[in-house]
């Protein structure tokens, strides 16, 4: 008995792929605190999944954030199910942050946290550091030396702005206004 | 360094995979040289959970991993690398070609492995084209390259995590053969270039076909010189969850792979350059 049927040619359609790793930059002039984490590359199955990391000035030594990547689910085009990665590392504990459409969430040890915000502040521990989700509306924070990162929305700290994955080194007795539909998270080093 | 321009047949719209085999790239490209080779080619990335193999059909792949080995494999040789739990690995052409310049033409697919076999550790098989054991066909005009797996009574010298067969084959015009494939294994043939029929179709250039699996042999008529290669085996029937480098069983394995690249647990390939 011979194979003779076939699903014919799948082939290559507008099938040519790019693998273009895009250079990455961080916003940080002077004047302005806050840096932005931007769009490493969107990456088909294979793709050259290497994250570089941020260097800035504004940023302490004890925290280290990488440009973000999108691994396409369906391994060739955009889709509801790719998954965003932002890595940071806490005094070198690796963190990772996942975006799948609206929804993040932080994997700490082998446990995903949801990233939603709550009605009051959610704190999550890792091994060197710890994590608050603020709720939305004005919040006082004092900690000083702490990371703001915006992960959705806006938020408003004191008079500067952060917009989607900017971050920025909280300095003492701020208020973080956060908006509707917007997340922010704070990271501190506990060590 | 610059984007690859790649012809992607496997997944494609429609075709996510064709179990065991995930994706194949096509890399045929005429290089201009003047080039560092640490310019060239893909640099250091992770894989975690299946096995990457690159065909080579024009220049040579200098591939290095973050478990220290170093080779350089020609045209007609294969790099059989089996990820397993972690690995960190580049691939570039050669340093010649790469300041000289020439055609470099690559196959590169991916074979799934068993939710059993993705935590191994990871290893590397070379296999020279002069290594490759070869059938022809009664004709003498279709030659099979046996990499893995078993074909009409000769044996690749490469093994899989899981039961298969690898080809490559090269063709002159009026060629035919019949080719034995076990029924049970799930069968694909891409052309590189060239046209065959296969059955009352004509398959030609960067086409692939994908066989049912209703029959134990595959009938080509060669009609222009061809090359091709010829990916079977026994599908693995587990859940396949594939983002970027990483192939698991479930979501929260490609998170954990993720998350273990960024602490360093899959390795650390630093890469020396002569020159």
């Amino acid at each position: 008995m011979k194979r003779q049927q076939f699903i014919l040619n799948m082939s290559l359609i507008g099938a040519a792929s790019l693998l273009s790793p895009k250079l990455l930059f961080a916003r940080n002039s002077k004047p302005i605190r806050k840096v932005h984490i931007p769009l490493g590359a969107e990456h088909i199955r294979h793709g050259l999944y290497s994250p570089k990391q941020i260097v800035s000035t504004n940023l302490p030594s004890w925290f280290e954030v990488f440009e973000r990547d999108i691994l396409l689910s369906n391994g060739h085009s955009v889709g509801p199910n790719d998954l965003g990665v932002l890595n940071l590392k806490v005094n070198a504990d690796s963190l990772s942050i996942f975006q799948k459409g609206n929804d993040f969430s932080i994997l700490n040890g082998r446990e995903n946290h949801d990233l939603s915000p709550q009605n009051s502040v959610k704190t999550i521990q890792t091994k060197t550091g710890k994590i608050l989700i603020l709720p939305v509306g004005k919040n006082k924070i004092e900690h000083p030396g702490a990371i703001g990162i915006c992960l959705k929305g806006t938020v408003k700290v004191d008079s500067q702005q952060l917009n989607e994955f900017d971050c920025l080194s909280l300095t003492s007795e701020q208020v973080v206004d956060v908006k509707q539909n917007s997340i922010i998270i704070l990271i501190q080093n506990t060590l | 360094m610059g984007g690859i321009i790649l012809d992607q047949p496997l997944p494609s719209k429609g075709l996510d995979m064709v179990d065991p085999f995930l994706l194949i790239h096509h890399w045929d490209d005429q290089l201009n040289g003047g080039q560092k080779q640490q310019d060239a080619g893909v640099g250091p990335h992770p894989h975690r959970g299946f096995t990457p193999v690159t065909f080579i059909f024009k220049g040579g792949v200098h591939h290095r991993d973050s478990t220290g080995v170093e080779s350089i494999i020609e045209a007609g040789g294969t790099q059989w690398m089996n990820s397993g739990r972690g690995i960190v690995h580049s691939e570039r052409p050669t340093k010649e070609l790469a300041e000289s310049g020439g055609k470099f033409e690559i196959i590169q697919f991916w074979v799934n492995s068993p939710a059993a076999s993705k935590f191994d550790p990871p290893s590397y098989q070379p296999l020279k084209y002069e290594d490759t054991p070869t059938v022809k066909s009664a004709d003498g005009l279709v030659t099979i390259g046996v990499v893995a797996g078993q074909f009409h009574g000769k044996t690749g010298p490469v093994s899989g995590s899981s039961p298969l067969a690898t080809l490559r084959l090269e063709a002159s015009k009026g060629g035919e053969m019949s080719m034995e494939i076990p029924k049970d294994y799930n069968a694909l043939l891409y052309v590189l270039d060239g046209e065959v029929k296969i059955g009352d179709k004509t398959v030609g250039t960067k086409d692939m076909v994908v066989f049912n699996n209703d029959g134990g042999s595959i009938d080509v008529s060669i009609l222009e010189d061809t090359r091709a290669i010829i990916l079977s085996g026994e599908p693995i029937n587990e859940p396949v969850v594939s983002y970027g480098p990483f192939v698991m069983n479930s979501e929260q394995e490609i998170r954990e792979a993720i998350r273990d690249y960024q602490n360093g647990k899959l390795g650390t390939l630093v890469e020396r350059f002569e020159g």
